[in-house]
């Protein structure tokens, strides 16, 4: 009797360990054929032609954070069609041969759209920065927008009249977590105090209002947005040249949508949509000072 | 529930107090160090008023000595702190000073090696003989001891009946609510029979154990000679 | 063991699982616990995704990574903002233990002058327990500020999250000190009273240490807790070891640097969980001893053993007569004593 009872222990647990793999057999089948979709794919970047990669088929389905922040979102609402993120979204949804209502978007978490595993969107737009060590994770598409760093603070600040580049080492800094904002700060700026990391923009701006930091750093239309419209008594004292740093669509790694989504992007470049949109939202003043880090 | 008790106590007297359980024995006593609060009527201690207003409870119980039927020591300290915590603490005395009471009652109760032994490493009855030296460190002028033998085993019992008759000999004046009838005979001065909350009848042991007036009285006292424990 | 008439055989039937011994026992229950851990290590080698969760959860380049820091790259050392945690955690206990000992005892006392305070403690105890502590740190952390007082509003994350969880966990932590307190039998502030110590005196040196004493291993666990929620605190902007680990995160989109803050948060409170069990197990045995040692002076015998005084025991200072005739307790038919002097401690 000893015997069968181990033997029929072993045998419910060898059981419940088959059960697992065979349970999670889908995945593999799908990264293998990919790269052999992408170049029969790169033809037939149509409506059809792209249905066979999509999420959900019929739909582009389309991620981004919580809350949607001004001048990429309006009102919170990314489906209403106005800020920069939202105008090209639709645009490229247009290139790829979909209505716009023809476009679903979902809410991911920044912390979660990296997730190993299959994603629940097409792509997320987001402000996020390509870097080449994030590239190894996920796919980005080519960029859509160029980015430089910009610093907002109040009037009162002395930051706003005193910002050599050895003066701006004696602040404290507030960033958004996972901007590359941080990593700009500490390479170029190269505080002596360390910067305050806040889990959403509002916490940074909470923070400047209250006077716990002296200055915020973050992407130019953020900041132009932040200074003229946000918080009352704030300035922008100016942008960082750029440092070649853009941002891209979020793919799942290995995605093969991505050529089709580059296509358009190329596209809405050359006949000049990029630079309409850019234009209405991203540019609320026409010149920009610029401050040496 | 007491209800309308008389009792004078002279000094030197030993008052023993008898009666069922549930009689106003352990109450009365309580009263007396001003444990439980009375309703109504007075208690005098050496001429003064102690159940007045604007009475300081604290500074009466520094002259009334209790043993509890439980010990209750300190189960946290060691036997000769348990004992020499109240002199230094409330009577300001220095720790040479406390640690001579305590060794001087010590050695006279047979207890000096187990200074420095925790309560759990004593018997039953070292532990009420221990309660009885720190209720005698702070000196008090009058002792009460509620049923201090009625938790011990038997063999333990005769230790702390010696050393409350050696107290009574020394002349320590003392209300002692208790079980033990024939060392009640031996010891006390008079003895109270109470029930009901009421002293039925008090008189010297020789009287009441013999002639009881009451009839209440009479009943307890055969329900205890049947029981045979006297 | 003879079989009484009417009553069948009593005698234990173990079951041939549990052979002659514990032995077998043990070898079955040990080859299925391995068994059984072995089938969950295989179901995760071998689920289809476990290279990629593998990668992103537990890679050893990311793990060094995050645990030394690059901060030009854009993300801190873990291991080092763990010692702000730590800086938080050892600050706030000190105020908890003290704050929440204030508020039991207050909340503990019968005397009527006290009452506000009283009736202020227990609105605070039902507050602070019922608002999670995530608000609280956002109320405090940027509200204080936002008041603009001199000096007060111009302290570091740090403070306020230290002065939220010190908020917060007092509640908690003055319940326990109660619970102690209250476990401390009425007897014990009887009999200090009663030696004429005020009830602050005998709330010092009698009731205290001995709840003290009874609350250390739920006072500990609190502890343990209050360890893990110092990472709350990096909402209001502090680089703490979790933070640390979300920026590294982000910034390389790889998982690791939790698994580094998790395995450095078990180093801390696994070593004082153990330190708590072992407190615990010391003062069972301490109780149990003195006990066992009671039972052994005072005679308590179990039925059907022979009468014999206990090994190696010097006769006492005192020698003196038992009681002819008694049995001893718990001995009904055993032999009676002789009048003799016999040494008894």
């Amino acid at each position: 009797m000893r015997q069968t009872t181990v033997a029929a222990l072993a045998a419910i647990t060898l059981m419940a360990a088959s059960a697992g793999l065979v349970g999670c057999s889908s995945s593999t089948s799908s990264s293998a054929s990919s790269s052999a979709a992408t170049s029969a794919s790169a033809a037939s970047c149509t409506f059809a032609g792209v249905q066979s990669e999509l999420y959900a088929r019929g739909v582009l389905t389309v991620a981004t954070d919580q809350p949607a922040y001004p001048p990429w979102f309006e009102n919170n609402k990314p489906s209403n069609g106005q800020g920069y993120e939202s105008a090209v979204a639709y645009a490229v949804a247009t290139q790829l041969g979909f209505k716009p209502s023809q476009v679903k978007w979902v809410y991911e978490p920044f912390d979660s759209s990296y997730a190993p595993g299959p994603k629940k969107f097409d792509f997320d737009i987001n402000e996020i920065s390509y870097t080449a060590a994030r590239a190894q994770v996920v796919t980005f598409s080519d960029s859509y927008y160029a980015v430089q760093q910009a610093l907002v603070a109040l009037k009162s600040s002395p930051i706003v009249t005193k910002h050599t580049p050895a003066e701006l080492k004696t602040y404290i800094y507030g960033d958004q977590v996972g901007t590359t904002s941080l990593a700009f700060i500490n390479s170029e700026i190269q505080p002596t105090q360390t910067p305050k990391v806040f889990e959403t923009l509002n916490d940074v701006k909470q923070a400047l209002q209250t006077k716990q930091i002296a200055a915020l750093v973050t992407d130019t239309p953020t900041a132009q947005y932040i200074s003229s419209s946000e918080i009352p008594g704030s300035v922008m004292v100016g942008q960082f040249p750029s440092t070649g740093e853009h941002y891209g669509l979020l793919f799942a790694k290995g995605n093969p949508l991505v050529g089709c989504v580059n296509k358009a992007l190329a596209t809405l470049k050359s006949n000049g949509t990029l630079a309409q949109l850019t234009a209405k939202y991203l540019q609320i003043y026409t010149t920009v000072p610029t401050i040496q880090p | 529930m007491l209800r309308g008790i008389d009792l004078a106590v002279a000094p030197h007297e030993v008052i023993c107090l008898i009666g069922a359980s549930g009689s106003g024995k352990s109450t009365l006593l309580r009263c007396v160090n001003l444990l439980e609060r009375i309703d109504a009527g007075m208690i005098w201690l050496g001429g003064q008023l102690i159940t007045g207003p604007g009475v300081d409870e604290n500074l009466v119980r520094r002259h009334i000595g209790i043993v509890f039927q439980s010990y209750n020591l300190f189960p946290h300290m060691t036997v000769e702190r348990n004992i020499t915590l109240a002199p230094m603490k409330v009577l300001g005395l220095s720790r040479t000073e406390a640690g001579a009471r305590a060794t001087e009652l010590l050695d006279r109760f047979g207890l000096a090696e187990k200074r420095s032994d925790y309560p759990d490493r004593l018997s039953g009855g070292q532990q009420q003989r221990v309660a009885i030296i720190r209720a005698l460190a702070m000196r008090p002028r009058l002792m009460l001891l509620d049923e201090v033998t009625s938790a011990l085993d038997p063999e333990l019992v005769a230790d702390v009946l010696d050393v409350i008759k050696e107290l009574a000999h020394g002349g320590m004046t003392m209300l002692i609510a208790t079980h033990e009838m024939g060392f009640a005979r031996d010891i006390a001065s008079r003895v109270c029979f109470l029930a009901d909350g009421q002293i039925v009848e008090q008189a010297p042991p020789g009287q009441l154990f013999s002639q009881p007036s009451d009839e209440r009285t009479r009943r307890f006292l055969r329900r205890i000679v049947d029981a045979g424990r006297m | 063991m003879a079989e009484a008439p009417g009553l069948p055989d009593l005698s234990a039937r173990r079951s041939r699982l549990l052979g002659p011994g514990d032995r077998r026992g043990l070898v079955l229950s040990t080859a299925s616990t391995v068994v059984v851990l072995a089938a969950l290590l295989a179901i995760f080698l071998l689920a289809p995704g476990s290279r990629q969760v593998r990668h992103t959860f537990f890679n050893p380049t990311d793990m060094w990574q995050s645990f030394v820091g690059d901060p030009k790259a854009g993300y801190y050392s873990v291991g080092e903002a763990l010692w702000l945690n730590i800086r938080m955690f050892v600050a706030a206990e000190i105020l908890i233990l003290i704050l929440a000992l204030v508020v039991a005892v207050v909340r503990q006392s019968t005397a009527p002058v006290l009452l506000p305070l009283r009736l202020v403690g227990t609105v605070y105890v039902d507050v602070a327990r019922g608002v999670p502590l995530i608000l609280v740190i956002f109320a405090i952390g940027f509200g204080v500020p936002a008041l603009e007082i001199s000096g007060v509003s111009s302290q570091s994350a740090a403070v306020y999250g230290v002065a939220a969880l010190v908020f917060s966990y007092s509640a908690y932590v003055s319940e326990v000190y109660r619970a102690g307190l209250s476990s401390v039998h009425r007897s014990q502030a009887a009999a200090a009273r009663s030696l004429g110590m005020s009830g602050w005196a005998s709330m010092r040196y009698v009731i205290l240490p001995q709840a003290i004493r009874i609350i250390i291993p739920p006072l500990l666990n609190d502890f343990i807790s209050l360890q893990k929620d110092t990472a709350l605190v990096g909402l209001l902007g502090s680089i703490e070891a979790n933070k640390a680990a979300e920026i590294y995160s982000d910034t390389v989109f790889n998982y690791s640097s939790y698994t580094v803050a998790a395995i450095l948060f078990l180093l801390l409170t696994i070593p004082l969980a153990r330190f708590t069990d072992h407190l615990i197990a010391r003062d069972q045995a301490r109780r149990l001893a003195g006990a066992r040692l009671w039972a052994e002076r005072t005679g308590v015998r179990r039925p059907g053993t022979r009468t014999s005084l206990p090994q190696g025991r010097r006769p006492g200072p005192r020698t003196r007569r038992r009681r002819c005739g008694s049995r001893g307790y718990g001995n009904p038919s055993g032999p009676r004593r002789c009048c003799a002097a016999s040494t008894w401690p």
